[in-house]
């Protein structure tokens, strides 16, 4: 159920001491992540301070708010997915996956680009992570393009970009944690994404074969149906997944969370029976967790517990800004300038392209959706077109500095310092924007797939 | 014998991951193969859940893995970023002196009032003794990162950021693949 | 300062709306003396937490769903036995007796008040395929709410129950991950389930509703005068939920109707074999509930 703005209105008096609350809210939260607190604890701990010194609410309600934050059935699919993503990764599958997009598109002029922008598609379409796209296409191509002549700048540059659609195409964490916030459906998120990734997706491309053109970008042979049907064949296990997801959800065979737990099981059994790229070793039952098969769950398992730490921290941020009634007064400002569903999205847009600089992408959408949705659904916007708009914003944030993630697996995997991939990654950046203008002013774009397959949304 | 919790804390970490997709899936066998289904079994999953971001917050701080900011004291110099450094793990170790004492006052409470959860029949505070647990385990950690500052065995709580928080746990992924790097279309 | 968490919108909901005269009610009498903060939509604590925080005093009143009840107080459990009561009236008038209220008053030993019951609607069962005989149920999947009893009312027909989140209650119908599924009419119209069930059948089978309830610490703290002064309120605005909770169900009914959903209503025979197909649930939950509870609740009629 959508939520919807209080119709309580409070004495006089507490609009000031809110203010000064918020001002100490935001303030200190910004202190701590210049000094370089982990941003679980910046959003938990000046949440805390606020509660401590303005309310009377009791810590042990924090306590209980955290663990409820876990609670959620929803966000469930997070680990599963990360899960999955992991052995995808470790277990040859990405490598495939690489394999076909080469030997379709490689023979185009910037043939390798173009693949690779293509396998980072692939690879998010199994994939809901962002950072895990780049990993898994990246740690392979950015090395292959710059042995055919490519620069490093604009290999890196392109990877990280194209490395974003892991939270666009689906599945995607960033739209489970959206739909957890909002209460809207899972399902009919992941169908909104397709459209806007094909496109994105086929903007970069776009772009590599006007660059290639100029540039006289390299190509590769081009290969014959027969080792087509053979990486085709040999991909084909990995991109089953995709038939899994969406074909499960759609096909009424899981709810999305399920069908989270069925890529992950299946994941698994890709990786260590068909593939054989990460073998259980039986001598080390004991030790199991030094094992490959053992390391891959707990890289997954580390993972969903960093991002779900910060999530279940950014619940209380996001409990004391309710508290303090901040969704109110913000959506009383909005009604009295009189903004309209455009203004407003542009507003959306300025203020998350700026917070995405500074904060990470699913505690940031937890804080500000509780805040924007209910204002968006009074203003007539369809609030899976706001998702929308939302993930992309966080897109751009997660190749935008000081904090972009993927600006940080970047220059992990190539070794250039992180504000030289931020760098490179710029131009990109700029289709990125434009596809966010797209994407902004065209609903149709994100709404028309889930309302064809599961009937117009309905509005309450 | 620290080296042991240590494995022990992964192997946990492990079996919790595992345990929370194992029960889904056997969900969804359940209601196909079997039309069957148990109403407790979303409420294990999400208990799972729960532990595993806990304890996962917990070991996370012993790697200095939560993610942050470095843009800034990257770029100042030894002295002051030092300062940022205590600052920061002192903040840390003050939001988890908060927690604990929070989730103690919950857990407590819930000891106190007996009632079991929701399906399982297991009591509540069994339930969320992880909260306790794991902010007790995250102000030792937090205490150490700061010792360790002070004493200049740590640079900041965020060194090495791009290396580090990451990279490090796809590690294996990269292990796995550096010797096909070579080769983007070996079938050829 | 009475802080009320709901789950509810803050409108064209029974609950949201009685809380929102609740609040009226408290601005207009206790100006000064009191102040009512409404927390709705769950924007401060879902249902299953709020007693929680109660406990932990930072909510003071909330009305979670009779279910939630469940983990206090077997006795609970009544409310969900099928097909024992009628109609909300008679739910109503076992709810206003004294048997009713000595379940209220169990959950002191918890440290709850129980201020009183509040109404969302009778319970009717609907399926893609259509519900008339309690064979037409056998192998289907039901979405439900987590409870044993609802669980083994499921299990009675030969139906598979699965707990899914509400959110997810529409899309998993509309794509078959379940069947079917147990709503008032308030809510199969609000969430729009009939356009996705072929018809719904007006079982009535089980009563739903909430209790107003607010933590003994609170309550036993307020001055007398306060307390005698809420207390008549909340009677004033229990009966201004009932109300609400009648007309909007009376209203969707015929708005499903309209909608060209076919309502299936049954003869007394076949009610009667739905009744007699669920009527295992009855004998294993009698211990739980309490037979004399059962007695009281059957025999409950409005004056
Ligand atoms: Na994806
Ligand atoms: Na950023």
């Amino acid at each position: 159920m959508p939520r919807k703005p209080a119709s309580v209105t409070k004495p006089q008096h507490r609009g000031k001491i809110a203010e000064m609350e918020s001002l100490f809210l935001f303030g200190s939260l910004l202190l701590l992540l210049a000094i370089g607190t982990p941003i679980a604890v910046c959003m938990g701990l000046s949440a805390l301070l606020t509660m401590q010194l303005f309310s009377n609410d009791s810590l042990a309600s924090v306590a209980l708010k955290i663990f409820n934050a876990m609670e959620h059935y929803t966000l469930l699919a997070i680990p599963f997915f990360l899960l999955a993503s992991a052995f995808m990764t470790n277990g040859g599958v990405s490598r495939r996956l690489i394999d076909l997009a080469v030997t379709m598109v490689g023979h185009f002029r910037g043939g390798l680009a173009i693949a690779s922008v293509l396998a980072c598609m692939l690879f998010a379409a199994v994939s809901g992570s962002s950072p895990a796209t780049v990993v898994a296409i990246g740690s392979i191509t950015i090395a292959g393009m710059v042995r055919m002549g490519y620069s490093k700048e604009f290999a890196a540059g392109l990877i990280a970009n194209a490395g974003t659609l892991g939270i666009l195409i689906p599945p995607s964490i960033i739209m489970v944690v959206y739909a957890a916030a909002t209460e809207v459906s899972v399902g009919r998120m992941f169908m909104a994404g397709v459209f806007p990734g094909l496109l994105a997706g086929g903007m970069l491309i776009g772009t590599i074969l006007v660059i290639a053109h100029r540039r006289n970008l390299p190509r590769e042979d081009k290969a014959p149906w027969r080792i087509r049907a053979h990486a085709a064949k040999e991909a084909s296990w990995g991109l089953f997944l995709i038939v899994i997801i969406l074909g499960g959800i759609y096909g009424g065979i899981f709810t999305p969370t399920e069908a989270a737990a069925v890529a992950g099981v299946y994941a698994i059994f890709v990786a260590m029976v068909v593939y054989r790229d990460v073998p259980l070793d039986l001598r080390r039952v004991f030790a199991f967790h030094r094992g490959a098969f053992g390391t891959t769950v707990l890289g997954a398992a580390q993972t969903t517990a960093m991002l779900m730490f910060i999530v279940a921290n950014a619940t209380i941020f996001s409990h004391v800004l309710t508290d303090l009634r901040v969704p109110d007064q913000i959506a009383q400002t909005v009604t009295s300038i009189g903004l309209n569903r455009w203004t407003f999205l542009i507003m959306i847009n300025v203020l998350l392209l700026i917070a995405g600089n500074f904060m990470e992408p699913s505690g940031l959408i937890l804080i500000v959706a509780p805040i924007l949705f209910p204002i968006a659904m009074a203003l007539g916007i369809d609030p899976i077109h706001l998702g929308i708009v939302m993930v992309v914003n966080m897109e751009i944030g997660m190749i935008t500095p000081p904090l972009g993630f993927n600006l940080f697996v970047t220059s992990g995997i190539t070794g250039m310092p992180v504000f030289k991939v931020a760098k490179a990654a710029l131009p990109w950046l700029a289709v990125l924007l434009i596809f966010l203008v797209i994407v902004t002013y065209v609903p149709a774009l994100s709404t028309a797939l889930p309302n064809a397959l599961f009937g117009p949304q309905s509005v309450q | 014998m620290l080296k042991f919790v240590h494995g022990v804390e992964k192997a946990l970490l492990i079996v919790l991951l595992l345990a929370m997709a194992g029960v889904t899936f056997v969900q969804v066998i359940a209601r196909y193969v079997f039309n069957a289904g148990a109403v407790w079994a979303l409420e294990l999953t999400v208990f799972l859940f729960a532990w595993l971001v806990l304890l996962g917050a917990a070991h996370l701080a012993r790697e200095g893995r939560h993610i942050g900011i470095d843009a800034l004291i990257s770029v100042i110099g030894r002295g002051p970023r030092k300062l940022c450094g205590l600052a920061a793990s002192a903040a840390c170790v003050g939001y988890a002196v908060l927690m604990l004492s929070g989730s103690w006052t919950y857990f407590s409470k819930l000891y106190r009032l007996k009632i079991s959860a929701a399906e399982l029949p297991v009591p509540s505070w069994v339930v969320v003794s992880v909260l306790p647990l794991s902010f007790l385990i995250l102000v030792v950690r937090f205490g150490a990162t700061f010792l360790q500052i002070l004493t200049d065995r740590l640079d900041s709580m965020m060194s090495s950021l791009e290396d580090k928080e990451l990279v490090a746990e796809l590690n294996a992924a990269q292990a796995g693949q550096r010797d096909e790097t070579a080769a983007p279309g070996k079938d050829r | 300062t009475i802080k009320f968490a709901h789950v509810v919108a803050a409108s064209g909901h029974p609950k949201g709306e009685a809380v929102a005269y609740f609040k009226q009610l408290v601005d207009e009498r206790l100006a000064g003396k009191v102040a009512l903060e409404v927390y709705p939509s769950g924007s401060l604590y879902g249902d299953d937490k709020v007693l929680e925080a109660m406990q932990l005093g930072d909510v003071q009143m909330a009305a979670p769903s009779l279910a939630k009840f469940e983990r206090f107080t077997k006795a609970f459990q009544i409310f969900d036995l099928p097909f024992l009561f009628r109609d909300t009236a008679h739910a109503e008038a076992f709810q206003a007796s004294d048997a009713g209220r000595s379940i209220l008053s169990e959950m002191e030993k918890a440290g709850f008040v129980g201020l009183d019951y509040w109404s969302l609607g009778m319970k009717q069962l609907s399926a893609n395929r259509p519900l008339v005989s309690p064979d037409d149920a056998k192998g289907l999947k039901f979405r439900v709410q987590p409870a044993d009893i609802i669980e083994a009312q499921m299990k009675a027909l030969g139906a598979n129950p699965q707990v899914l989140a509400y959110a997810e209650a529409y899309n998993a119908l509309q794509s078959g991950v379940v069947d079917g599924a147990e709503n008032p009419w308030a809510n199969i119209w609000s969430a729009k389930f009939y356009e996705v069930q072929d018809g719904i059948t007006e079982t009535n089978h089980g009563a739903m509703g909430y209790v107003l309830v607010t933590s003994s610490e609170f309550w036993d703290g307020l001055p007398d005068d306060i307390r005698a002064e809420l207390r008549a309120i909340i009677d004033e605005v229990t009966l201004r939920e009932r109300d609400l909770a009648a007309s909007m169900n009376a209203g969707a009914r015929d708005k499903i109707a309209a909608a060209g959903s076919t309502i299936r209503e049954l003869t007394p025979d076949q009610r009667q074999a739905w009744v007699t197909a669920m009527k295992p649930v009855w004998d294993a939950f009698e211990d739980e509930i309490g037979a004399d509870l059962i007695a009281a609740a059957s025999a409950a009629s409005p004056e």
